[in-house]
């Protein structure tokens, strides 16, 4: 990872709207858009409104986008990253920071796998199109609505060109 | 033996509270055995998925992840102190019945501390040794319960006698 890219990133983790006490660490969310989009990407900070969308690039070709979101699990925000294609189909996740003592479990790849692909279009419910993991049902529950909403967002700004 | 004091020795007001806690026991056993019916479906098999995991594409049901060592640490102590205290209780309240056997009052006062640490040691052996010690905790776990609800059983016989005889 380049210096760059930690930089873009650092500035768009502290102008976050959710607060210096959720935001992900610089090097954290700086590896995990390496592993999404490969090493040597550009990383540009979009505003929408109060939102930081993160548009990632190689040389003239758009990877997609990226946006940092945090919910709360049952006391304890959770912090993690929606990754889109151009295409707007969901890329990957990841969680950044778990903060609870339980329900860690949703940072594992064979939950997260089960987002790839899909589309604001889909069925992002658990039960419907996502499985519950025993012992972490209610970090289940937050992370796909949060995942559902910043996946709604970032079609709809990208489709109405408030992202490009 | 009449020196030796039992529930019918006890003011009237022991023996009430004694009747409650171990009607609220009896209600809180049985809601775990629930939880772990609903969890495990109280077979070896679900028990050791439970804490071993399963593989994520087996089915369709709610994914299980192999438990953490922390995870481990933490059950072991929150179970191993809660339920050492109720069969504090219960075994007082054992131990104020008056049963004609003494060998058997003894046996039932110490069999659950015993099956406690025989369970928790298998379930540290299920997860990181081999899962076939579900069959060892399905088994201490089942003659724990079973302890559980004849103590509560005599506890209760008692206790109706006593006010009887009031």
């Amino acid at each position: 990872m380049t210096r760059a890219l930690l930089v873009v990133v650092s500035l768009a983790v502290g102008v976050a709207p959710a607060g210096p006490a959720q935001a992900a660490p610089p090097a954290k969310l700086a590896a995990s858009l390496s592993r999404l989009f490969g090493p040597g990407t550009r990383v540009d900070s979009l505003r929408v409104d109060s939102n930081v969308v993160l548009r990632i690039s190689r040389g003239d070709s758009l990877l997609g986008f990226a946006q940092v979101g945090n919910v709360i699990g049952k006391d304890q925000p959770i912090t993690f990253l929606v990754a889109v294609d151009p295409a707007d189909r969901l890329k990957d996740i990841d969680v950044l920071v778990y903060r609870e003592p339980y329900g860690g479990e949703v940072a594992y790849e064979p939950w997260r796998k089960q987002f790839r692909g899909k589309t604001a279009a889909d069925s992002l419910r658990v039960g419907k199109g996502i499985r519950s993991i025993s012992g972490a049902t209610i970090s289940v529950q937050a992370v796909t609505a949060g995942v559902r909403r910043i996946l709604g967002d970032l079609t709809a700004w990208h489709q109405a060109g408030a992202i490009r | 033996m009449s020196d030796r004091l039992t529930w019918g020795a006890l003011p009237p007001a022991i023996r009430t509270l004694a009747r409650w806690i171990t009607i609220v026991q009896l209600v809180g056993y049985t809601t775990s055995l629930v939880f772990v019916w609903w969890t495990t479906r109280l077979v070896p098999i679900g028990i050791a998925g439970h804490y071993r995991g399963t593989d994520p594409e087996g089915s369709e049901a709610a994914m299980q992840f192999a438990k953490s060592f922390s995870e481990m640490l933490t059950i072991t102590h929150t179970h191993l102190l809660s339920m050492a205290v109720i069969f504090v209780l219960t075994g007082l309240g054992v131990a104020l019945c008056a049963l004609s056997s003494e060998r058997l009052k003894r046996f039932l006062i110490a069999e659950p501390f015993a099956a406690l640490l025989v369970s928790f040691t298998a379930m540290w052996l299920m997860r990181y040794a081999d899962p076939r010690f579900a069959w060892l905790l399905e088994a201490s776990s089942g003659v724990l319960a079973v302890t559980f609800y004849v103590q509560s059983y005599l506890i209760l016989r008692e206790l109706a006698r006593a006010k009887g005889a009031a």
